[in-house]
């Protein structure tokens, strides 16, 4: 889970990190004794942000008005806003990138830096990968002193005030179980640094350690209605699904990423389209396979659900009860294609034949019915 | 041969008498595997499908010399089960579990380095050497003892080929699930390694996915240090760009996380690349 960028600087806040001063509004009379200027900012969960506008310098309370009623009303890259930061203007004379993240081979957190922070960051460390640094903590002892001073001078920043900084990134990266803490852009105005943005990405997966803190944060988020993204491309997670809305009429769910993307390339490769991919992980049940079932029939551009399973630690005999759930009640269902086979098979078979269902044992078999029928339906 | 186990391999079933647990055991008894021990906090005495239960994983280790185990255990646990087996002097640890939390994934897999112990997953459906050794939950219809040598992230995408080679009378020397990530101990480039050095296997089955860039890593391996056939499948060719981390995930890894750029990697480093099941069948045919 992403935190809004509000959310993310109190967190650095209460570990020492410096933020600019800033209010939190919602609405427009919140802007009134306001110190000017100060820079608007909408809070979105989406990158780019700035460059589409969602950052906006203004001088009084006036020019705020306007750019505030503008994002509050509009939104900002398909996102309803309804949150504003406004907050002071820092004299930057240099910006810089710093974040922490997990490093996959070595297991360890690393601190990423680069000597240019902004919105180009992206694009400019591609383009020059000798401008960033990273440090690689160790697994029993952290953040080493070394790694710190090592940093500083690739940084040219004054170890004082950076080395602080940076222990308090790690320090937040392990506490809240972050999968990423990044300041971009990171302001150094006269000998002491500010974090200009933040961002902090939760591990979902380590929710139940921290029940207090995700409840919250999942109060707060009125962004989506929980458990589908209509938006195309759009990713959606919820307890045991994955979830993403594409661009075509065929509904796939399956029980593996690996499966799923095989069964969505042989689609594609045969001359289909999936408009909706639902991945129910290695471990799914009954639940799951009905609440997947339920977002695909629920979705009037799916012309076709195409069920790829090949269970291992899934049982074929809870999924295929899963079905059988998820089809109960539904106001109409269009062709529906299952595949099924691996642990269980048998018993699963049973309960989709006494449901009136069946099952192909073979994929590519289920995938060219699932193409045909779906081009039968669009004609 | 086979890798990583053998018919010695003394295996212990962590979780062994809930529900999965149970089932995979029996599953693994019967196809052959020794397993010594099952381990279950405050179960001990029990006896499940004739093996013993323990409270303790040192106890099952003292009493049984069990040198190998396999975790059915829920996300909360797998830290606390994977620390245990490996503090107990287990030297070859499987993780079933999906969802383990990334940072009780470092502290597994940083554990298992400094005491020398190799590790599978977390997320993954273990090993197995049809025939020898069975560490893992794969459908047993799929499996056949042969020569054809499989490493996957992905479990199912593996059950998926293991499913076709069955099907055209091909079988394998080991299936081996190295986990759905982001974090490995034993990943692709270790796995083609030890199969290269394995002498039962004649060609290798590599199945990689968008994300990442471990198949880059695994194409240096291919060009510089084997002479064995690597049929390569990577899925997630027509997926959308996934959700990026922020910037880190690009700074980190650049444009060399799509299928795309993976098998052409893989492609240059003379694998032979599949599009499907059926393909990687064909290929094999090939170079048999």
């Amino acid at each position: 889970m992403q935190l809004f960028e509000f959310q993310a600087k109190k967190i650095l806040e209460e570990h020492g990190v410096p933020i600019p001063d800033g209010t939190l509004v919602s609405t427009l009379s919140g802007l009134r004794d306001l110190r000017y200027p100060a820079m608007v900012k909408a809070q979105v969960r989406s990158g780019g942000r700035g460059k589409a506008g969602g950052v906006v310098r203004v001088g009084d309370a006036d020019q705020a008005e306007i750019a505030a009623s503008g994002l509050l009303a509009e939104g900002l890259l398909g996102q309803r806003v309804s949150k504003l930061l406004v907050e002071e203007v820092i004299r930057a004379d240099r910006e810089l990138y710093l974040a922490v993240t997990c490093d996959g081979l070595r297991a360890v957190p690393v601190i990423i830096a680069g000597s240019k922070g902004g919105v180009e960051v992206e694009k400019w460390a591609q383009e020059a990968h000798d401008g960033v640094v990273r440090v690689y903590c160790d697994p029993v002892c952290g953040l080493l002193d070394s790694g710190v001073h090592f940093l500083a001078k690739a940084l040219s920043l004054p170890y004082a005030s950076f080395a602080p900084l940076v222990r308090n990134l790690v320090d937040v990266f392990l506490l809240y179980d972050a999968m990423l803490v990044e300041v971009n852009p990171l302001a150094l105005s006269g000998d002491s640094l500010v974090a200009l943005d933040a961002k902090i990405e939760l591990d979902d997966n380590a929710a139940f350690r921290h029940v207090t803190l995700h409840t919250h944060l999942a109060a707060v988020d009125t962004a989506s209605p929980a458990g589908r993204s209509t938006e195309v491309g759009k990713v959606a997670v919820v307890p045991g699904i994955t979830h993403i809305r594409l661009d075509g009429e065929i509904a796939l769910i399956s029980d593996g990423a690996g499966t799923g993307l095989l069964t969505l390339d042989m689609v594609t490769d045969a001359g289909g389209r999936v408009g909706s991919f639902s991945e129910l992980g290695a471990a799914a049940g009954r639940e799951a396979m009905c609440h997947a079932l339920g977002i695909a029939l629920e979705d009037p551009q799916m012309k076709v659900v195409l069920i790829s399973l090949i269970g291992g630690l899934t049982r074929m005999d809870d999924v295929a009860a899963g079905i059988v759930d998820g089809l109960e009640g539904a106001a109409s269902l269009p062709p529906l294609v299952i595949r099924m086979c691996g642990t269980a098979e048998e018993e699963g078979r049973q309960v989709l034949c006494e449901a009136g269902l069946s099952s192909v044992d073979d994929l590519h078999e289920a995938v060219c019915r699932a193409v045909l029928l779906a081009q039968g339906a669009g004609q | 041969m086979s890798v990583l186990v053998s018919r010695q391999t003394r295996v212990l079933v962590q979780g062994i008498t809930g529900k999965v647990g149970e089932y995979q055991t029996a599953v693994m008894l019967k196809h052959g595997t020794t397993v010594v021990a099952g381990v279950t906090p405050g179960k001990g005495g029990a006896v499940v499908h004739g093996v013993p239960v323990y409270d303790f994983v040192r106890e099952a280790v003292e009493d049984t010399e069990a040198n190998a185990a396999i975790a059915f255990v829920p996300a909360v646990s797998a830290r606390g089960a994977a620390l245990e087996a490996i503090s107990a002097g287990i030297e070859f640890a499987v993780v079933t579990a999906s969802n383990v939390p990334v940072r009780d994934t470092m502290d597994i897999l940083n554990a298992a380095r400094a005491n020398g112990v190799r590790v599978l997953g977390p997320d993954t459906p273990g090993l197995v050497a049809p025939g020898l050794c069975k560490l893992g939950v794969h459908p047993e219809r799929f499996l056949r003892m042969g020569t054809v040598g499989v490493v996957s992230r992905s479990g199912a995408l593996s059950y998926e080929v293991c499913k076709h080679l069955v099907e055209a009378g091909l079988g394998q020397s080991s299936v081996v699930g190295i986990g759905g990530g982001p974090l490995w101990d034993l990943d692709q480039s270790d796995l083609l390694r030890l199969f290269q050095a394995d002498p039962q296997t004649e060609a290798i089955v590599l199945l990689g996915e968008v994300g990442g860039t471990m198949e880059h890593r695994a194409a240096k391996v291919i060009r510089e240090e084997m002479n064995k056939p690597v049929i390569a499948l990577v899925v997630g060719r027509s997926a959308p760009h996934g959700r990026k981390m922020g910037h880190a995930g690009a700074i980190i890894s650049g444009p060399d996380e799509t299928a795309v750029s993976k098998i052409d990697a893989l492609k240059a480093s003379g694998a032979l690349i599949a599009r499907n099941p059926l393909e990687v069948v064909d290929h094999l045919r090939g170079v048999s």
